[in-house]
């Protein structure tokens, strides 16, 4: 996965580096190709070179007084222009594009020339210089064009550049974004996993509490041994026993999440009847139905119930009422208490863990009804608070209604808990 | 088949990745006593020193150490066996070692050449191609040569044709 992502990162930042490559390197080849052409002399030297000798020619031979000691001869004066005709082909490369330009031709430069120094003929030799100055304004035409031509060039390079530059700054803004968005889900994914962790040692704390102040209730007891009958202490061995394989149950730190966030339930038909007798005490009023019989783990039943009726008895000054009953999709077992009640508002925030009603004084850390909703989730059913006038009924369903279809597919694959902390089973 | 001395094989390396070159002109003799100008004689070129000019004929320049080649004339097309003087003994001769040096032609024509450039390669300042003098139809008497043929990527015609001074008749510092 972290491979894979590598490589699509990779390929990302290669994609349009080479792609940006291409475009710059393809928009460059005109220009290149025009600054490197071996035929453009870029300066038209030789024909202004053409112009100014025979100027010289016709000067020296018009006014021979004009000559200077070190300057060159007549002879070599026509030898130097005579190699410019015989080396045409390469001192004059773009001759053909030249003459396009006008109707100047180095041809007929050549053959007044020729005309003019042989027969000595000035008005040849000034035909001559008129033409090579003509060729010489076409040339300036062929500059002119080739300038324009590099400057479009330049201008398509710049259009070209500016597209790669902005391609280039989107690419590397998305590849950014995308990377701060992978790091951002990892540092929540991270969070919420330390929130998970945190939540279910507190709630593994909140579950010990109970066996050990059992144990130490019975063993308190049991010292008395002379005042309790030899029923009670059966009974009360039997308390010992179940606390002491609570305890052992709920100790097995490693197994956290199998008891907490994803209970594993080990479920049998009970009596439900039978599992909520012993919650007969001082203030608890039953109410159960008989002979109804369901699948559950035990255990993990008589804990939600038992979750369900402390927090009652807390909030709760008068009797509570457990009633077992059967409803519409399953058992059901009510918790009602004449206490303060829960406002609509908070009636599923109550189930969220470390939620404590506003106001409220009595200890704990409110995560006793956040685990009997997993409990009885775990079940198939849930928990739902229902308003009751004064006070509070508490239901918790062995069966929920079916559920609407997005709910089974987050059943089935992922595990959403009130507080938005996603595990994934997968 | 393989040699046993391990140092054997390194002229074969060094001439596979280039290191070891041919050398790039061939000297045809040292350097040898200035002839005395005779009378009538022409002067092919004029150095300014900072001693004041200097002239040189035909002769004379034939006289200093003597190098030939084989290269390309761009502006010509066609390959010839250049002889003549390096800049670098011309500039020692003339007391203008490490400048550049501007070469002017019978056309007014001129360009510089940077010292980096002549001191480090042989750069020709040829009198003869094939043997013979260079007449003017030849872009003579006096060429500036690069050593393309050794050094084709340095002395690009691009960069370099312009420095291909024909008709040289002047050498001064610029």
């Amino acid at each position: 996965m972290r491979q894979s992502l590598l490589g699509r990162g990779l390929l990302a930042v290669l994609l349009p580096g080479v792609l940006a490559a291409v475009l710059i390197a393809f928009s460059f080849t005109a220009s290149l190709r025009t600054l490197n052409d071996p035929s453009s002399s870029w300066t038209g030297h030789a024909y202004q070179m053409l112009a100014q000798q025979i100027a010289m020619l016709i000067v020296q031979r018009q006014d021979p007084s004009l000559r200077q000691s070190e300057d060159i001869s007549d002879a070599e004066q026509i030898a130097m222009i005579r190699s410019s005709f015989l080396n045409a082909e390469q001192e004059y490369k773009e001759l053909a594009r030249i003459e396009r330009f006008g109707p100047a031709r180095l041809t007929r430069v050549q053959a007044l020339f020729e005309r003019g120094v042989r027969t000595n003929d000035l008005p040849a030799l000034l035909a001559a210089l008129r033409e090579a100055n003509a060729l010489n304004a076409q040339m300036r035409s062929h500059l002119q064009q080739v300038r324009s031509d590099v400057y479009d060039q330049t201008r398509r390079l710049q259009f070209v550049l500016a597209i790669v530059g902005a391609f280039a700054t989107v690419a590397l803004a998305m590849l950014v974004a995308r990377f701060v968005n992978l790091w951002r889900a990892e540092r929540g994914a991270r969070a919420q996993q330390a929130k998970l962790s945190r939540e279910l040692s507190l709630m593994a704390s909140h579950e010990l509490r109970r066996p050990l102040q059992q144990l130490a209730l019975v063993s308190d007891l049991l010292q008395h041994d002379h005042l309790i009958g030899e029923a009670e202490r059966a009974r009360l061995f039997q308390r010992l026993q179940d606390s002491a394989a609570q305890l052992a149950l709920l100790s097995d730190l490693s197994r956290l999440e199998a008891v907490y966030a994803e209970p594993e339930l080990t479920r049998a038909p009970h009596d439900l009847a039978a599992l909520l007798a012993p919650f007969a005490r001082p203030r608890v009023h039953l109410d159960l139905e008989p002979d109804l019989v369901w699948s559950v783990d035990a255990a993990r039943f008589s804990q939600a119930v038992e979750n369900v009726l402390e927090n009652a008895l807390k909030y709760s000054p008068a009797e509570v009422r457990v009633e077992l009953r059967r409803g519409e999709c399953g058992p059901e077992v009510h918790v009602v208490d004449r206490g303060p009640g829960v406002p609509p508002q908070d009636r599923e925030r109550v189930f969220e863990p470390f939620y404590r009603a506003p106001g409220t004084s009595a200890s704990g850390h409110g995560l006793g009804l956040a685990i009997a909703r997993r409990f009885l989730r775990a079940h198939g059913g849930d928990i739902t608070l229902r308003d009751e006038g004064n006070g509070t009924r508490v239901v918790l369903s062995l069966a929920a209604p079916p559920p609407p279809r997005a709910t089974e597919r987050v059943r089935r694959g992922l595990r959403v808990g009130k507080t938005g902390n996603v595990t994934s089973r997968g | 088949m393989f040699p046993r001395q391990p140092w054997s094989w390194l002229p074969v390396l060094l001439t596979l990745t280039g290191c070891a070159q041919p050398p790039a002109y061939t000297e045809v003799h040292a350097e040898q006593a200035l002839p005395a100008r005779s009378a009538g004689e022409k002067v092919l070129l004029h150095v300014s020193t900072p001693q004041g000019p200097r002239e040189f004929t035909l002769r004379q320049l034939e006289a200093l150490r003597a190098v030939e080649y084989r290269t390309v004339q761009p502006q010509l097309g066609k390959a010839a066996l250049y002889r003549g003087v390096l800049l670098s003994d011309l500039a020692r001769e003339t007391g203008l070692s490490r400048q550049d040096l501007r070469f002017e032609a019978l056309n007014d024509y001129g360009a510089t050449i940077a010292w980096r450039d002549y001191e480090k390669y042989p750069v020709l300042l040829a009198y003869h191609a094939d043997g013979q003098p260079i007449s003017i139809e030849s872009k003579g008497p006096l060429t500036v040569v690069f050593p393309t043929h050794a050094y084709p990527q340095r002395f690009e015609a691009q960069k370099y044709g312009a420095q291909w001074v024909w008709y040289v008749y002047k050498v001064r510092v610029p």
